[in-house]
């Protein structure tokens, strides 16, 4: 695990917004948006405030019902999907030291703590869920010929 | 005759530079094309000033904001001097840029700083090119003809959004109805039922500002502005509006694209130039007859409105996604669901409107309020 990985926004060409329980991401390079909710929206918030990836998984353990190394290798899983799809990178203070090659268990850095007063929920694993139906409007416009002032030639001309 | 080559590779222009070459051409056109043609609209309380040279463009650039069309001023907020290669035998300048400058939405990167923006809509032949120093912007058309429906509907857009973000107000994709003192934002992607709902509207009391896109005031008061009072559905949709058959400006294209109706010439007592907002609603078709409406989420309003809006302008992407959660928070968030019957959707939106507290005078009007020129 990268316990000390720490991660970014992979800005500018990705912008993110939480609102309630909800974090709206937008690829501004592919027009994909997706929605986090719940572990995976929390886990999100934690990592852009700079939480190093350890931390980030201990803060949502004690939230909900299920064995902690569950937990972490979910979200772990996660991550992995996140940096995969290029919405986050790591960021400059990232502990290269416990990265590659490193499949040491979990054990998360903060101990999972439950939160007084909230019931526990029930641990459903985040997945990255893309809305691809604005692809169309950021497609950029092929330039297939231009004129000889080095103008695009529309097709219909 | 079209080379296959890469654009501009000759030594790079500054855009003050290039700004000025194309205002040549813009004044050149001006002679070649006999004269200008002015036309100015009141846009959201900014006076804009649109000068053709010659007049091919007029009609398809200008028709849209018709019903925000005032008496001449002095000193505009913006002019906009457009010109057509093809009418006026006035080719633009060289190109200055290679492909890789054009990003996402057609900003034109090098081309736009804190002073210029720069857009080129490759597939419709438009460039537009904003100095915010010189309350200037100029746009250049290959061809008037060959502008598209999307952009006869709502000319300019991509210019508008940057010039109306110095004035705090911001283009959203999303349709508005309402009355003097309050309406709602119809918001939803392509196929959500927006402009159904909003052209819906035209058969009751309530006002019609926009199915498509519109401007939104982020002041202490939200408000809603009018851009375009134009409207588009499937040609399928004529079914269940057929008042709107007299009003299609593009019939013999309709098996290709949208049908296409300039409200503002049938229905000018229905178009409103903006009210306070009260609420955002986001339709959703559900094939039962009933309209109804449930409370919705403030991150399924995001989802609705905020990707499509973003990308419009990404450039300004990450101020917009804050202003559209600002907006999550400070109005009332509603699922619209579409009935079969679109009488449903008028008097859904005016009872929600009437609980607000607003339009209570004019909802009481049951007759139908559609009087077609």
């Amino acid at each position: 695990m990268r316990s000390q990985a720490r991660f970014r926004v992979n800005a500018p060409g990705v912008v993110a917004e939480a609102v309630d329980d909800e974090v709206i991401i937008i690829n501004l390079h592919t027009g994909t948006y997706y929605s986090l909710s719940q572990a995976g929206a929390a886990v999100w918030e934690s990592l852009e405030a700079g939480t190093t990836l350890g931390d980030a998984i201990g803060s949502v353990q004690g939230h909900y019902q299920e064995e902690p190394a569950v937990i972490a290798k979910a979200l772990e899983d996660f991550v992995v999907e996140l940096e995969a799809e290029r919405l986050i990178v790591p960021g400059a203070e990232d502990d290269t030291a416990d990265r590659a090659g490193d499949a040491r268990p979990v054990p998360p850095l903060v101990a999972p703590h439950p939160v007084a007063d909230q019931p526990l929920r029930e641990f459903v694993a985040p997945r990255l869920e893309p809305y691809i139906d604005m692809k169309n409007l950021i497609q950029l416009d092929p330039v297939l010929a231009v004129d000889e002032r080095g103008w695009p030639v529309t097709e219909r001309r | 005759m079209p080379v296959a080559a890469s654009l501009g590779t000759s030594a790079r222009q500054s855009p003050d530079a290039f700004f000025n070459d194309l205002h040549g051409a813009y004044r050149q056109a001006e002679e070649a094309g006999g004269g200008t043609v002015e036309r100015f609209f009141r846009v959201g309380g900014h006076v804009l000033r649109l000068q053709f040279a010659g007049g091919s463009l007029v009609e398809p650039l200008s028709a849209a904001f018709a019903h925000l069309a005032c008496e001449p001023v002095a000193r505009p907020a913006l002019s906009v001097r457009l010109f057509d290669s093809a009418s006026t035998a006035t080719p633009p300048p060289r190109a200055p840029w290679t492909p890789s400058d054009v990003r996402e939405g057609g900003v034109v990167e090098a081309w736009s700083d804190a002073r210029f923006h720069t857009v080129l809509q490759i597939t419709v032949g438009l460039l537009t090119m904003l100095d915010r120093q010189r309350r200037l912007a100029l746009c250049w058309v290959r061809r008037a003809e060959d502008l598209p429906m999307p952009e006869r509907a709502a000319p300019l857009r991509r210019l508008v959004h940057g010039w109306m973000a110095e004035h705090g107000q911001l283009l959203v994709h999303g349709g508005a109805v309402g009355f003097a003192d309050g309406g709602v934002l119809l918001a939803g992607q392509e196929g959500a039922g927006k402009s159904t709902s909003a052209l819906a509207c035209l058969l009751s009391p309530l006002l019609y500002a926009s199915d498509d896109y519109c401007l939104l005031h982020m002041g202490p008061k939200l408000s809603v502005n009018s851009l375009y009072s134009t409207g588009k559905t499937h040609p399928s949709d004529l079914a269940r509006l057929p008042f709107l058959a007299p009003m299609v400006t593009n019939r013999t294209a309709l098996g290709g694209e949208k049908a296409l109706y300039l409200l503002h010439r049938h229905v000018p007592h229905k178009i409103t130039a903006g009210f306070p907002l009260r609420a955002v609603l986001m339709p959703r078709p559900t094939g039962g007859r009933e309209t109804l409406l449930r409370p919705a989420s403030s991150g399924a309003m995001l989802r609705a409105l905020a990707p499509s809006t973003v990308l419009l302008l990404p450039q300004t992407a990450k101020q917009t996604l804050s202003d559209l959660a600002d907006l999550a928070r400070r109005v009332p968030l509603y699922e619209l669901s579409l009935g079969t019957d679109p009488t449903g959707i008028p008097a859904t939106i005016i009872d929600l409107l009437a609980g607000l507290g607003v339009g209570a005078s004019k909802a009481s009007s049951a007759t139908p309020d559609v009087s077609i020129r």
